[in-house]
């Protein structure tokens, strides 16, 4: 179970996220709606532990550990995996290279040996292909020179991949068409278990359509104003997100 | 020897230990009792005490005192006796195995026992040091080793040059493997001065892979002609990796037209390393792509210096360098592009980018260019950073630990300069050397 309490955190000394609860048990997807500003990836990147980031009070725990005291790297290991809105490109360093580390990274944080390179390729094949991403694609440089559409549906299949428990969707749709946003819903969809829990950032209904949420919040200036079925999505892209940013002010 | 008195008596306490050097050995180098090779060194000598140890008030060595860094001078080595060596201990498996023809300098002498590149196809070869022997040996030998003006490496490691390969590749021949020399400055404080020179044939193509290591705190010293025919290739991968060694090499590249000339070096520590070069355009539509990368930690100084001189028309420069610097080290990169009148249609350009892992790092750019031709195409740029935190977060994001995210960024970094390297043998173990120097920290 993901349980945040009263998250606090600044960035630059302006404090953005202000009070913020949710709990999202395991085997749900909860989605997180909200206006521009409101502090989504804010969220996604104070849970996932990026340093500029600074938490000034309240916790977040994911199936009882204490996310707020872990390295990124140990987040990453106890199955925490942010899906980034802008995913990095990274000169120099094939995809290959970088999926191999990643998975071996997790491999030895339990305790197993490193992936054969055989077992390793088999693996990436069979993920790729259901993600539509050739292999020649994944021998280049990770995400450069990559369309918007194809720079998400890598993050997927380092999804896949890793196979992680707690899985933070931030704007997953944003710059990919109803095909693209189909096939990564469908990776996303194909990791949802009684273990796992999904949190899907998104501006739009739209994707809620393919990865059917169970809760939706709306969040607006750092805090969830309101939540509910997953009818709410519907009601929010007709009604727009103006009266929450108001109430918020 | 008059003249020479006369400038040695001027000479300050830094020049008077290079002269003290010369007096003690000079009667027994090699090729010491032939008039031509003592004529030959003592030209190289005159040529050092005229110009003097350079200091930071001398242009070229404004980042680089080599009056302050070096202020001692090791006995010289390779003159008696021979040193044990073992080639696969001094540079590693993976460089040692690279399938080549191999001509080893150890302790300044070459080694026959543990070279082979004697007899091979289209390669004629002989240590400098057999051709210093006879009057008439020397005569032809030394009329195509001048001394470069103005070069205060070259004098030296002329002045006291114990051996050097002498490489001559027949016109159109295409080497079937690189030839790789192999330079092992192994005693502890020596120094050991090689003179080097390679010749390419018309339309000749072929690999040459220099790999330096220094043990302790040896000196070594180095000077290398390279001449490449008219269409002729030639790829030229050097590599110096030491800890405390002082390394100052010096080279002149010469391209006839439509050759092809692709330098990759690459400098891994060592207390100072001062590796210039000259590489002049002598004929039209020739180019050369420069990569080169420095990976420095502790208080290691690595200048790396070179003029690409455009003396004819039509031909392109690239040159990109990559420099990493850590604790308290030191870079510096001087990079001149010079455009001779006439040589319309020059394309050169310049990067330098430096990463620098630690606040006491410093890197030095000096960036030039000197155009006389109108029609020309000539760029520079040069930066310094840090490793992007953004990129680190990622990969961390992943459950890659920090020190792997860092090795993966930095070796990512310097690859843009040592990815271009073609051959298997060598582009691997460049990369086993850099991750290496990324697991010793
Ligand atoms: N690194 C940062 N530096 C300065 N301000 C930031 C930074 N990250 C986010 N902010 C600010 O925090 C607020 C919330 O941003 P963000 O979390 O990106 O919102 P959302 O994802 O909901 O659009 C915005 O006002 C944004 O300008
Ligand atoms: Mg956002």
């Amino acid at each position: 179970m993901l349980e945040i309490r009263d998250l606090r955190a600044e960035v630059d000394g302006k404090e953005i996220l202000r009070g913020f609860n949710l709990t999202v048990p395991k085997g749900e997807v909860h989605a997180i709606m909200g206006p521009n500003g409101s502090g989504k990836s804010t969220l996604s990147y104070v849970l996932s532990g990026k340093e500029d980031y600074e938490v000034t009070g309240g916790s977040a725990t994911w199936n009882g550990q204490d996310l707020l005291a872990m390295s990124p790297e140990e987040r990453a290991q106890a199955g925490v995996f942010l899906a980034f809105q802008y995913p990095m490109e990274i000169p120099g360093v094939a995809s290959l290279t970088f999926l191999r580390a990643a998975m071996n990274a997790h491999r030895k944080a339990r305790g197993e040996a490193e992936i054969s390179i055989p077992d390793f390729m088999r693996a990436v094949k069979t993920e790729a292909e259901k993600l539509s991403i050739s292999m020649e694609m994944l021998k280049r440089p990770l995400n450069v020179g990559f369309s918007g559409g194809e720079k998400k549906r890598n993050e997927v299949l380092q999804m896949a991949l890793l196979k992680p428990t707690l899985c933070l969707l931030d704007e997953m749709d944003s710059g990919l068409d109803i095909d693209a946003i189909r096939i990564a819903a469908e990776g996303v969809n194909r990791l949802r278990s009684p273990d796992t829990a999904v949190v899907v950032i998104t501006h739009y209904q739209r994707l809620l359509n393919y990865i059917v949420p169970d809760v939706v919040h709306v969040m607006a200036r750092g805090q969830v104003l309101r939540s509910g079925g997953k009818e709410l999505a519907l009601e929010l892209e007709e009604s727009g997100y103006a009266s929450y940013d108001a109430e918020a002010a | 020897m008059t003249i020479h008195q006369a400038i040695t008596a001027a000479a300050t306490p830094s020049e008077q230990r290079f002269l003290d050097l010369y007096a003690s050995v000079c009667g027994r180098l090699p090729g010491a009792d032939v008039p031509a090779v003592r004529a030959w060194r003592e030209e190289a000598l005159d040529a050092f005490a005229a110009m003097g140890v350079p200091h930071r008030r001398v242009e070229a060595w404004k980042y680089t005192d080599l009056r302050a860094l070096m202020t001692t001078v090791h006995p010289l080595g390779g003159i008696d006796g021979s040193e044990q060596v073992e080639v696969i201990a001094s540079i590693g498996r993976a460089l040692a195995n690279i399938d080549s023809y191999r001509a080893v300098f150890a302790g300044g002498k070459f080694r026959a026992d543990l070279s082979t590149i004697q007899g091979a196809p289209g390669i004629s070869f002989a240590p400098l040091c057999s051709k210093l022997k006879s009057e008439a040996d020397a005569g032809a030998t030394l009329a195509a080793l001048p001394l470069p003006e103005r070069d205060i490496i070259a004098a030296l490691s002329t002045a006291f040059a114990t051996s050097g390969a002498l490489i001559s590749i027949a016109p159109g021949q295409k080497l079937d493997r690189p030839i790789h020399i192999i330079v092992i400055a192994s005693g502890e404080a020596n120094a050991y001065a090689l003179r080097h020179a390679v010749t390419l044939g018309d339309g000749a193509e072929a690999t040459i892979i220099e790999t330096h290591v220094g043990a302790g705190a040896a000196q070594a010293w180095s000077y290398t002609a390279l001449d490449i025919g008219k269409g002729a290739t030639l790829k030229h991968a050097r590599l110096t990796q030491s800890d405390a060694a002082l390394h100052l090499a010096s080279s002149t590249v010469t391209l006839g037209e439509g050759a092809i000339y692709e330098p990759t070096h690459a400098a891994i520590g060592g207390a100072l390393t001062r590796s210039e070069g000259t590489i002049r355009f002598n004929g039209p539509n020739a180019r050369t792509t420069y990569n080169a990368a420095i990976l420095a930690r502790g208080h290691s100084h690595v200048d790396f210096t070179l003029v690409v001189d455009h003396a004819a028309p039509h031909c392109e420069s690239r040159e990109l360098v990559k420099v990493v610097l850590d604790d308290r080290a030191k870079g510096v990169f001087q990079g001149k592009v010079a455009v001779q009148r006439g040589a319309q249609k020059t394309d050169g350009k310049q990067m330098a980018n430096a990463l620098l892992l630690s606040n006491d790092a410093e890197f030095d750019s000096k960036p030039e260019l000197e155009i006389f031709a109108d029609d020309v195409v000539c760029g520079h740029g040069a930066t310094a950073g840090q490793l992007d935190e953004d990129l680190m977060f990622y990969l961390k994001s992943r459950g890659i630990p920090e020190a792997q995210a860092r090795a993966l960024l930095i070796a990512a970094f310097v690859g843009a300069a040592l990815d271009t390297v073609d051959n298997e043998g060598l582009h691997a173990a460049l990369d086993e050397k850099v991750a290496a120097w990324l697991a010793a920290k």
